[in-house]
């Protein structure tokens, strides 16, 4: 009867919504500070984005993607919605600081998932133009229009450059043959990934 | 995940694109569901995956470089007020279906009364430890700790759901949980704090091996659906005893013998303790605890 834990807490399995805060609890307030203007406000955004989680976890399939993923997901999708609807400005400034000047690396990826590691590698494949475009928008948050704003680059260009972006890493996703392989640590890709620690679990 | 069904330069795309990072407006929405229709083999997430991959990719970068445990875990305060929250939510998406009841039969003042005796004529076992400390958790939680935050429901579970399972009489029912199986462990019936279960007698039948029992009812007040119902819990040592595993809800309409099945969709694998507590029609998620109307524990 056991399945992964999304599959549980769907099932109203009270241990599992108690697994799913353990292992996924941290990531989602992470993602929930760097977007939302206060505390206060990360607070609320992160009750939404579990309660979100909560109804959505029927949903999860693990032939798409691994659990962290998912919920990185969900997560960001009721961030972005909350900040179109509250049209704050977040501390931009220290995130573009960060974003411009962090290093991304597949191998630091591979702690949190396979799928970020691969997504690092695919980004590492872009120009430099365009990854500096997936960095404002995906991790700073910044609109297109910010974006054409900041780089100088046409607005047209910063839409294809995220687009063709996104593909590119889709691309590479859809290429790894089973989600659940990194986590068992026997991957069929061959990327010689260790063993991601959200993860690791899984497979304990 | 499967390779993209249409053109990256699709217009499809870019919306898609716009949608998992900066969200679209309604006018975009409304594109992105007319070409959704025109496209079914594309999904509404067929970037989000990437842009939440990518996501985490950065994320860890940034913490790392800023030298913070990697994802850092919420306030404990926090994360109360969001587990609280999670039953309910969830039952908002998967309902929790009414069971049906079970089959009461209109014989049971002429069945023959059935010996309570085990079925194989010895006395219980003396208590393991598990058992003893399943009880005393569970039995200090009845008396007014903190208590039971259910399992769910499933659509194919609970007691009253499975007719394959329905039967009329304890005999019946002895009959088809034994038919292949090892053992089948009984547990009598005792009263808890309710009315409702002062003059009932009977027991708990259960096959571990199938995960999946009956309970048998003599002199349970027949309950009005309108009002209330019963709703089972059922404990397991190995699982945390404040979230034991909710086995169904149920009706009862005679006071003579009436049989009920049970069939939790979650796993029990070492049942130990059954409580039955009479709560508002459809059951709940959360019980407080104040009625409790019979409860057995499983002899070995």
């Amino acid at each position: 009867m056991q399945g992964s834990i999304l599959q549980r807490v769907a099932s109203g399995d009270q241990m599992a919504v108690q697994e799913c805060l353990d292992r996924f609890g941290g990531l989602v307030w992470s993602l929930a500070r760097r977007f939302c203007y206060n505390l206060a406000d990360a607070e609320d955004a992160v009750q939404e984005i579990f309660l979100d989680l909560w109804r959505s976890s029927a949903r999860y399939d693990p032939n798409v993607a691994t659990e962290a993923t998912f919920v990185a997901m969900i997560a960001r999708r009721r961030l972005i919605d909350r900040g179109r609807k509250a049209q704050r400005e977040v501390d931009k400034a220290r995130l573009a600081h960060e974003i411009e000047h962090i290093e991304v690396s597949p191998t630091r990826a591979a702690e949190v998932t396979e799928e970020a590691a691969m997504a690092a590698r695919a980004l590492e494949g872009l120009k430099p133009e365009q990854q500096r475009v997936l960095r404002l928008s995906i991790y700073q948050g910044l609109s297109h229009e910010k974006i054409a704003e900041t780089t100088g680059l046409p607005l047209g260009t910063v839409k294809t450059h995220v687009r063709r972006g996104l593909i590119r890493i889709r691309e590479a996703l859809a290429a790894r043959e089973d989600p659940r392989d990194g986590a068992n640590g026997d991957s069929s890709t061959g990327s010689g990934v260790d063993k991601s620690a959200l993860d690791k679990e899984a497979a304990s | 995940m499967t390779r993209l069904q249409v053109s990256g330069e699709h217009p499809l795309m870019q919306l898609l694109a716009d949608r998992a990072t900066e969200g679209l407006d309604a006018a975009g929405e409304q594109s992105l569901k007319a070409m959704l229709r025109e496209h079914p083999d594309v999904s509404l997430d067929e970037l989000d995956f990437a842009a939440a991959a990518l996501d985490l990719a950065f994320l860890s970068a940034a913490e790392s470089a800023r030298d913070e445990q990697l994802f850092a875990p919420m306030p404990a305060e926090l994360r109360q007020r969001v587990s609280s929250a999670a039953l309910p939510a969830i039952a908002v998406a998967a309902p929790l279906r009414h069971t049906g009841g079970p089959r009461e039969t209109q014989a049971m003042d002429r069945t023959p009364r059935e010996s309570l005796s085990l079925p194989s004529g010895r006395r219980p076992a003396p208590r393991s430890a598990a058992i003893a400390w399943s009880l005393a958790a569970v039995f200090a939680l009845l008396a007014g700790a903190a208590w039971l935050v259910p399992g769910v429901i499933s659509p194919r579970g609970g007691a009253g759901t499975s007719n394959t399972l329905a039967v009329a009489t304890r005999a019946e029912a002895l009959a088809k949980l034994a038919a292949g199986a090892k053992k089948v462990a009984t547990g009598a019936w005792s009263p808890g704090n309710d009315a409702t279960g002062a003059a009932c007698t009977g027991e708990v039948l259960w096959n571990a091996a199938e995960q999946r029992g009956y309970m048998v009812f003599r002199g349970l007040k027949p309950n009005d659906p309108k009002i209330e119902q019963y709703q089972l819990w059922i404990f397991d040592p190995e699982r945390d005893a404040r979230f034991p595993v909710h086995g169904g809800v149920f009706n009862v309409t005679s006071t003579g013998e009436v049989v009920v099945p049970i069939e939790p969709r979650l796993g029990v694998p070492k049942a130990a303790v059954f409580v039955v507590t009479v709560e508002r029609p459809g059951g709940v998620w959360v019980s407080d605890r104040s009625r409790v109307s019979v409860k057995a524990e499983l002899a070995s």
